[in-house]
């Protein structure tokens, strides 16, 4: 790490990950690294009370951040995982061919609007009804996700599953694990549960391959402390 | 052209079949990469006031645009079809090729999505002034964002030509300019006012290069038309 007298600490001529370990959308930063087995150094940031000199790396205060060893600065989960992708082709993160990289963009999408998005509306959801109204809701879209998934299945780049691209946790699954994972704080909270039935076998299929892949757990945040960081999303 | 019937929708054997609106700000993406690539495509044009029956077969979500490849295979989201151009079509360099530069172009076009548009429809939603002054402000402010992306740039590119590439249109202008296009109601409806000083010149300076572009001008469409089309958002 550089001393005090930089403005802002960082791995010189290396990358540095501003992360906060509870939170999802960092978390598919540290994914791509990790699964692309690239170096990065973490510097984490308590959200509840940033470093003063955090400004200076991120103007809008967000996790995650990247700094690359030239010293340029990313934004945004999703350019730094497309980035990683792009920069460790070896890795194979992405597919080269542009109609499986369009369906797996599509898949993301699919997940962020129909499952990430709902998911905070359910914990702040103040009246029962309203929260069995958002669970009824997330339920559709883990749905919908089941059957893109067996859809890809069918596909010659997803050959049989569990993970997008058949057997390997990749791209798909960097972007949308830590997600899937918040399930366990709506269990805790609204006592959410995706049912074992015909309709979700897509779904459970996948997450059941996903929580034992190492690419899942080397960067899960510990369950006492991920139930407790969205105690403050509850109305 | 196939024939249609209520199980079917119209499409071309063996080639693109794009689904528009043309005065839609997110098929004019699909329309501009089409068009930069200078791939041949069958237009279909969707009257979103009176949408064909058979569209749902298209696209369940009833939007556009819609994209049909040659395949059968079909794709829907703007920025998700006007990617799948580039990277289907590389010899078109529609993004650049290497993994920072496309995170830095991802980075320009995603203020567009996340801080003008959000704005510009709010603006003219917003019933009180002081909201409408709001609304006006993330407008200039997203534009500020813009103007400081393009600097940073065009000292990397080394050219001054007025593109976010330089010299050529690229995924930067396709997935944007409509937008801007569209700020002509935000103008006439709400007086937004885009200053001349320092802080914008960049941005004024894109905007000047890439409307003398072909690109630009064979969709685009005059302050006026925009801002009747768009008096339905109004309060």
């Amino acid at each position: 790490m550089s001393d005090i007298s930089q403005a802002y600490p960082y791995e010189e001529n290396g990358y540095t990950l501003y992360s906060c370990a509870t939170c999802p959308y960092a978390q598919r930063a540290l994914r791509a690294f990790r699964i692309a087995q690239v170096p990065h150094k973490v510097v984490e940031i308590d959200l509840l009370n940033k470093p003063s000199w955090y400004h200076l790396v991120n103007p809008q205060l967000k996790v995650p951040t990247l700094r690359t060893p030239s010293g340029d600065l990313l934004i945004e989960s999703l350019v730094i995982a497309e980035y990683v992708a792009d920069q460790f082709p070896k890795a194979r993160l992405l597919s080269l061919d542009a109609l499986e990289r369009a369906q797996l963009r599509l898949f993301i999408e699919l997940f962020s609007t129909r499952i990430s998005s709902v998911f905070y509306r359910v914990l702040r959801a103040a009246d029962v009804d309203d929260q069995e109204m958002e669970k009824k809701k997330l339920l559709e879209g883990v749905r919908e996700v089941s059957r893109e998934l067996e859809n890809q299945w069918e596909r010659e780049s997803g050959k049989g599953g569990p993970f997008w691209y058949g057997d390997r946790f990749a791209y798909a699954e960097v972007a949308t694990v830590s997600f899937a994972g918040l399930f366990r704080v709506l269990d805790h909270y609204r006592g959410f549960q995706v049912p074992d039935t015909q309709e979700y076998k897509g779904f459970n299929k996948w997450f059941g391959a996903v929580v034992n892949h190492p690419g899942f757990t080397d960067v899960k945040p510990d369950d006492a402390a991920l139930i407790a960081s969205y105690k403050r999303f509850l109305p | 052209m196939s024939s249609s019937s209520t199980t079917e929708y119209p499409y071309e054997e063996g080639s693109y079949t794009l689904y528009v609106t043309k005065y839609c700000p997110f098929a004019q993406r699909a329309l501009r990469a089409f068009y930069a690539a200078k791939v041949p495509y069958k237009l279909v044009e969707i009257d979103l006031d009176n949408k064909p029956t058979w569209y749902h077969l298209v696209n369940p979500q009833l939007k556009v645009p819609a994209l049909r490849l040659p395949s059968g295979e079909i794709l829907i989201e703007s920025l998700v079809i006007s990617e799948y151009v580039a990277d289907q079509f590389p010899e078109a360099r529609l993004l650049p090729t290497d993994a920072l530069e496309r995170a830095q172009l991802r980075l320009f076009v995603e203020i567009f999505s996340s801080k003008i548009v959000p704005n510009l429809y709010g603006a003219l939603r917003a019933a009180s002034v002081e909201e409408q002054e709001t609304k006006k402000e993330g407008i200039l402010a997203g534009i500020r964002d813009a103007s400081r992306q393009l600097e940073n740039q065009w000292k990397r590119v080394n050219n001054n030509e007025g593109l976010w590439l330089g010299d050529r249109v690229s995924l930067a202008e396709i997935n944007t300019v409509s937008f801007v296009n569209q700020l002509a109601a935000v103008e006439i409806h709400r007086g937004l006012v885009v200053p001349q000083s320092q802080e914008y010149a960049a941005f004024n300076k894109w905007v000047e290069a890439y409307s003398a572009r072909p690109e630009y001008t064979e969709y685009s469409l005059a302050d006026d038309v925009i801002a009747e089309k768009l008096r339905k958002f109004l309060a």
